[in-house]
């Protein structure tokens, strides 16, 4: 399989406080990469030094590289604007815009050029399919976000991440503030996504991440204690650490 | 004192003090109408101001008003905006910005007159801009900044950081963020201090007849002395020219803030149905 994502060596600090301490890790092509542990492990923090969205909150270091299709994203000359639109992100709360469902879905696009609307039609249509949302919204374009329910609007703020046709997706707890019926639709729309993306979720759910991603990793307070094939992980892990958090015997 | 009484003592006080305080209010409005409507004729409105206020209408004064309070909220809502957008979006928290917030706080509560001076010794005099509508407007867009950099910078902030991230996420750039989600989200916010600021624009006498001059003349362009309708009527009371013109302009005023008011009410309830 083709190496996406190859992390070497990376520390962070966030306020001179190190928030991942040597992390070594690759990301596949087309594979769920789950990574679990603790709150404060660094778990969503990772998630945003792959997209850059630390730089936001610029009081930040990052030592050591990350390469994504061999191309080093911390070199000065990188674009961050094209690096975040090719690796897409879904938080944990869904955050729809306070537009429209078909606005929300072509504030994307629109960011980078003009499109014609038939183009944009057709993108809306395909990237509501890919998220399982087209036939629960196809009348309703129009309406508010707002009004959906929270599994819909996450699964709309997955169809807007895929409207600016994105590499990699990254799901920081997508489904901490769903219902299981819900949870059961994300999960399976990542089961489809894979197909055509690179997927890291980050999950405080352990079961979720036993049930969708292919390789696993462990994260404790900023330290990678382990990564493996999930069923190798939830069978038969090296660490005794991870063993303890999976069985829930941890502290 | 047991809760229940001590309950029903503090809602019956909190009560008069509302009732107190809208009575007074109530009954200004009333009292200015009640002596302002019988003036207020077509009549009244259109003719040209004689005999300095004695006789025939307000019509310059309206125009002038006009264009001084439109001239102001064009010069200062932009530059207003732009600072709070400024200090929200692209400083940090820090000793600077605390001390631009304290500056512009002060600068809220300098008496009127004080800006009439500068006003006149910055525009009028050192500019060479005579006494004009557009010295009286730029002195009234100073005036406004800091109620409209205050609330303005309220309704940015509560702008929840999560629309800010959406944009960046989807490879936007920060203005991009500013410009389609911020502004638009904050704008009801934005409007309120800008109303808020025509309010205090309209009313305003002391640092106009330094600025704005006090011509009875319908002013042509800005570049002309116009004398606004709260100048005009506070000659007439205040040289008791005429106290029955002074009823009729003030009511014109008291009635173009409640219309002010009113419309823009609407117009937030029918932007805020679509934006949420």
């Amino acid at each position: 399989m083709k190496k996406k994502i190859a992390v070497l060596h990376l520390n962070v600090f966030i306020k001179d406080k190190i928030i991942l301490k040597d992390i070594n890790l690759d990301v596949y092509e087309n594979e769920i990469l789950s990574i679990i542990g603790p709150a404060n492990s660094g778990k969503s923090s990772f998630l945003r030094v792959i997209n850059r969205m630390l730089d936001i909150n610029s009081d930040f270091r990052v030592e050591g590289n990350v390469f994504i299709d061999g191309e080093d994203i911390y070199k000065t000359n990188v674009n961050i604007c094209d690096l975040r639109k090719r690796i897409g992100i879904i938080f944990a709360l869904p955050v729809p815009l306070p537009l429209s469902i078909y606005d929300n879905l072509i504030y994307g696009p629109l960011l980078h050029k003009k499109i014609s609307v038939e183009r944009l039609n057709g993108l809306v249509e395909k990237c509501l399919k890919s998220a399982s949302l087209w036939e629960e919204v196809k009348d309703r374009l129009h309406l508010s976000a707002l009004q959906l329910s929270g599994g819909q609007q996450q699964r709309l703020c997955l169809a807007r991440s895929l409207m600016v046709e994105p590499e990699i997706i990254l799901f920081d707890e997508p489904c901490s503030g769903l219902d299981p019926v819900s949870t059961s639709k994300v999960e399976r729309t990542m089961f489809e996504l894979k197909k055509r993306y690179t997927l890291i979720l980050v999950t405080n759910n352990t079961k979720q991440a036993a049930r969708v991603s292919d390789r696993t990793a462990f994260l404790l307070s900023g330290k990678l204690i382990e990564v493996d094939q999930t069923k190798q992980i939830f069978t038969s892990p090296k660490s005794k650490l991870t063993n303890d958090y999976i069985t829930g015997r941890f502290g | 004192m047991n809760p229940k009484l001590s309950q029903i003592i503090a809602k019956i006080c909190l009560g008069l003090a509302m009732l107190f305080t809208i009575s007074i209010l109530i009954f200004i409005i009333i009292y200015i109408l009640f002596h302002g409507l019988p003036i207020l004729t077509y009549q009244f409105l259109s003719s040209p101001i004689q005999e300095m206020g004695k006789k025939g209408g307000i019509f310059p004064s309206i125009v002038s008003t006009l264009y001084l309070v439109i001239t102001s909220v064009v010069v200062a809502t932009p530059l207003g905006v732009g600072t709070a957008v400024y200090i929200t979006e692209y400083t940090k928290k820090n000793k600077i910005t605390d001390i631009i917030q304290f500056g512009s706080d002060c600068l809220a509560g300098i008496p009127s007159i004080i800006y009439g001076l500068f006003g006149f010794t910055f525009f009028v005099i050192f500019l060479g801009m005579g006494w004009s509508i557009l010295s009286g407007s730029l002195t009234l867009a100073i005036m406004m900044l800091p109620t409209i950099i205050r609330t303005s910078e309220q309704a940015i902030r509560s702008v929840p950081q999560s629309y800010r991230d959406v944009t960046y996420s989807l490879g936007g750039s920060k203005w991009q963020g500013i410009k389609n989600i911020v502004i638009p989200k904050a704008l009801p916010g934005i409007l309120t201090g800008v109303i808020l600021s025509m309010g205090r624009a309209l009313s305003e006498t002391a640092a106009l007849i330094f600025t704005a001059g006090m011509s009875i003349r319908t002013p042509t362009s800005i570049f002309s002395s116009g004398r606004s309708m709260a100048v005009h009527f506070y000659t007439l009371a205040r040289e008791g020219l005429s106290l029955p013109m002074a009823y009729g302009t003030a009511s014109v005023l008291i009635i173009s803030i409640l219309f002010i008011n009113f419309i823009s009410y609407i117009l937030m309830n029918q932007y805020l149905k679509k934006y949420s």
